[in-house]
């Protein structure tokens, strides 16, 4: 299969992540998103290495992986506890940064 | 003395025939340990603020004696062997090739002002013990004493005209301070903020002076190692340059020894309390402008045009200030004008050629002067501050040892022989007769008769005929609260004996010093001055000293005979200043001091008030006016820009996003 195809589904999903953050208020929605976005990257350095023949783009997944999970883990855990003081998970219900 | 000549300063005495040359030394032995001398009075001055009441006077006059024992070791020093002696202690200023060290000079004439300032500081100190009793801040007026006493020290002691300039400032900021000793009321602070401020004029005059002499040789120093000290190599100096640097010096003089145009800070300076005014206004301080002129003697022979007009101000500011003193009130203001008629002998001294002569009247001044002021403080002691003299009268049989004593300064400072201010004073006239200035002379003249008279006035008005205050009688004490009881009475021991002293060396100490004309003190201090052959001045007038002494003498006692017939006890002073003699538009002038004073509020006080308006405006619309319209386009740009900031996750997500895609189309566009 040419790279080509790889880089186009990788854009799709790219594209699509993006699209969703932007118009898109909830918050585990938006978390989805990011996950998309992440794994659009993956791919693309996945299918980079493979053409390349080279290690590291595979490497590089790995950690971006690991670093993946652990966001989750902090990201969920302060999406629980927003839900727990503001009852809501819409992001443009308060402007926490505006004052 | 075992350290190596160094180099030869080119001082000769040519008017005692054989040449007097001084080399300059290294210090050792007593003299290596000279910066002692000011600095004991100095940490005494810390240890008194730091102590407390706990230390009274004691270690104020624990440091003086050290300095005075120390002075007199010092005197006997370079006597056995006369040449001048740099001590360096540490370095100061390096800075390039401008290098200023702490050092410290001993020569001839440094040795004479040593011994007056310590032995003049040390009896005032004694004399305050009686004085200053119960003042509310005893302890600190022995402080600020010994402050004067450090930095008067420095200046006689500096080795170049930086380390002198401290000293300078130094006596500036005592002198401010015990003026204003009494700051409660706001007459003698504002005195002392004017003699401050009236020294400050000066002190740019000095501080120019320095600039040049730095310009002009490279350094500040008086004597170098390699023979390039500015006295070394005055001779490198063009007409035109010796006479500005002449004419800095001689204004940066003249706010410090009190000389036209800057006298006026001088007779406001009796607020002090007396013993100040004695000390620091009349013997040590005030003649620090004559010490500075004799020490730089070398640049300014360098031109006759300099030390012409150093002879006509010294000569007008005696002819003035004995003029104003005539028709004073005050005892001590008398006083003042007077201090300031004799500095203008000194300067004028200086100007004629005579700079022995000004220095020995110097030291015959601080013996006269500062006893007529502490016996002025004995009787103001003694009738509880009252300052106008037609309030005393009488005080001969009460007061028998101030009276005694002043009797001996009062023909001191009139020029009665063989009284110490004849000698002085008719040497410097004798000079400058004998150097060609008759002119000079003849005011010099005149104002010695003007001496004799005001002197007599204030004498005869003190001490003798009918008391013109009661036993008992209730007078406001100025320093005081409310009203006190008048019981004259002679003052305490410690009041006394001072003035004992000073009254025998101002019989003695004229002729004991300099006898004749080129006598003990003159040849002392000849090699430490600067020669005047190459002036040019006539050695001798046509008429012979004798005659000279002859008229001086006359014209005294003219004056003192004028003084007896107006205000001698014969006379019914009974009603007090009303029955002053002397009246008429003329003694209006004189009392009214020429109008000097209104003169320079309106010129300096109204000019300085209008530029400061006029900066104030300008300060405040054009300069305030930029700061603030910088500050108010800061704001509304502020204001306006914080629009952008909507605090919306999303919108700044957008802009993010935003901005990304058009980075990346504008490279795209370029690389292709």
């Amino acid at each position: 299969m040419p790279i080509g195809a790889y880089y186009l589904v990788a854009a799709i999903m790219f594209a699509t992540g993006l699209v969703g953050i932007l118009v898109r208020r909830n918050l585990i929605v938006l978390f989805m998103c990011v996950e998309l976005m992440l794994n659009a990257v993956n791919l693309t350095l996945v299918a980079a290495s493979r053409m390349w023949g080279g290690a590291d783009g595979q490497v590089f997944v790995f950690f971006v992986i690991v670093v993946a999970a652990a966001e989750v883990v902090v990201g969920l855990a302060l999406i629980v506890n927003i839900f727990f003081r503001r009852g809501s998970l819409d992001v443009d219900a308060q402007h926490l940064l505006e004052h | 003395m075992g350290a190596l000549p160094m180099h030869v300063l080119a001082t000769e005495a040519t008017e005692g025939g054989e040449a007097v040359v001084n080399a300059v030394m290294t210090a050792d032995g007593v003299l290596s340990l000279v910066w002692l001398i000011p600095l004991v009075p100095l940490l005494g001055f810390g240890l008194t603020l730091a102590l407390g009441d706990r230390v009274r006077h004691w270690v104020a006059i624990a440091a003086t004696t050290f300095s005075f024992v120390m002075a007199v070791l010092v005197f006997f020093a370079v006597q056995g062997q006369p040449d001048s002696y740099v001590a360096t202690l540490a370095p100061f200023i390096e800075v390039g090739t401008f290098r200023v060290e702490w050092a410290f000079l001993v020569d001839q004439l440094t040795t004479v002002m040593l011994l007056v300032v310590t032995g003049v500081g040390l009896l005032v100190h004694i004399y305050s013990i009686g004085y200053m009793e119960g003042d509310s801040r005893y302890t600190r007026f022995f402080a600020y004493l010994n402050l004067f006493l450090a930095a008067m020290l420095v200046l006689v002691t500096g080795s170049s005209l930086l380390v002198l300039f401290i000293g300078w400032e130094g006596v500036g900021l005592a002198s401010f301070l015990l003026i204003g000793f009494w700051f409660e009321d706001a007459k003698n602070s504002s005195a002392a903020t004017k003699a401050f401020v009236t020294n400050r004029v000066g002190d740019v005059a000095f501080m120019i002076a320095m600039f040049f002499a730095f310009s002009q040789f490279g350094t500040l120093d008086f004597f170098t190692a390699d023979h390039t000290g500015i006295l070394e190599q005055a001779g490198v100096l063009s007409a035109t340059g010796a006479l500005v640097l002449g004419l800095l010096l001689l204004f940066g003089a003249a706010a410090k020894s009190a000389q036209i145009p800057l006298f006026v800070w001088l007779p406001d300076a009796m607020a002090g309390p007396t013993p100040v005014s004695a000390l620091m206004h009349a013997a040590t301080m005030v003649t620090a402008g004559v010490y500075l002129l004799v020490r730089t003697s070398p640049i300014l022979v360098q031109s006759l045009d300099a030390m012409t007009v150093i002879a006509w101000v010294g000569t007008l500011t005696a002819l003035l200030a004995a003029l104003i003193a005539m028709r004073q009130d005050g005892i001590k203001k008398i006083l003042a004008y007077s201090t300031v008629s004799q500095l203008g002998y000194m300067v004028m001294g200086v100007g004629v050629g005579g700079f022995s002569e000004g220095i020995f009247h110097l030291v015959t001044h601080a013996f006269f002067k500062g006893l007529l002021f502490l016996a002025a403080g004995s009787v103001m002691h003694a009738l509880a501050n009252t300052e106008s003299v037609w309030k005393m009268g009488g005080l001969r049989k009460i007061m028998p040892i101030t009276f005694w004593t002043s009797f001996a300064a009062w023909l001191a400072i009139s020029g009665i022989p063989p009284f110490a201010g004849f000698f002085s004073k008719d040497q410097i006239l004798a000079t400058a007769y004998d150097h060609g200035f008759v002119a000079i002379w003849v005011i010099g003249v005149v104002t010695a008769a003007l001496t004799a008279f005001y002197m007599t006035r204030w004498f005869a008005l003190v001490f003798l005929g009918e008391p013109r205050w009661r036993e008992g009688q209730e007078v406001s004490d100025p320093h005081g609260h409310g009203t006190t009881e008048l019981h004259p009475h002679e003052s305490p021991t410690t009041m006394t004996a001072p003035l004992v002293v000073l009254g025998a060396l101002s019989v003695v100490g004229g002729g004991l010093l300099n006898f004749t004309h080129g006598g003990r003190l003159y040849t002392w201090l000849q090699p430490a001055v600067a020669s005047i052959a190459d002036l040019g001045l006539p050695e001798h007038g046509a008429l012979s000293e004798l005659v000279l002494i002859i008229i001086s003498v006359v014209a005294a006692v003219i004056g003192i005979i004028g003084g007896f017939m107006l205000y001698g006890p014969q006379r019914d002073l009974s009603l007090g200043s009303s029955a002053e003699p002397l009246r008429g538009p003329a003694a209006e002038l004189l009392e009214r001091k020429f109008f000097i004073d209104e003169a320079y509020s309106a010129i300096f006080v109204g000019a300085g008030g209008w530029l400061a308006r006029a900066a104030a405006w300008f300060d405040s619309t054009v300069i305030d006016g930029a700061v603030n319209g910088v500050a108010g386009v800061s704001l509304w740009f502020g204001q306006e820009s914080r629009r952008a900031q909507t605090g919306r996750a999303h919108t700044y997500l957008g802009v993010v996003v935003g901005s990304v895609v058009l980075l990346a189309v504008v490279l795209i566009v370029q690389v292709r």
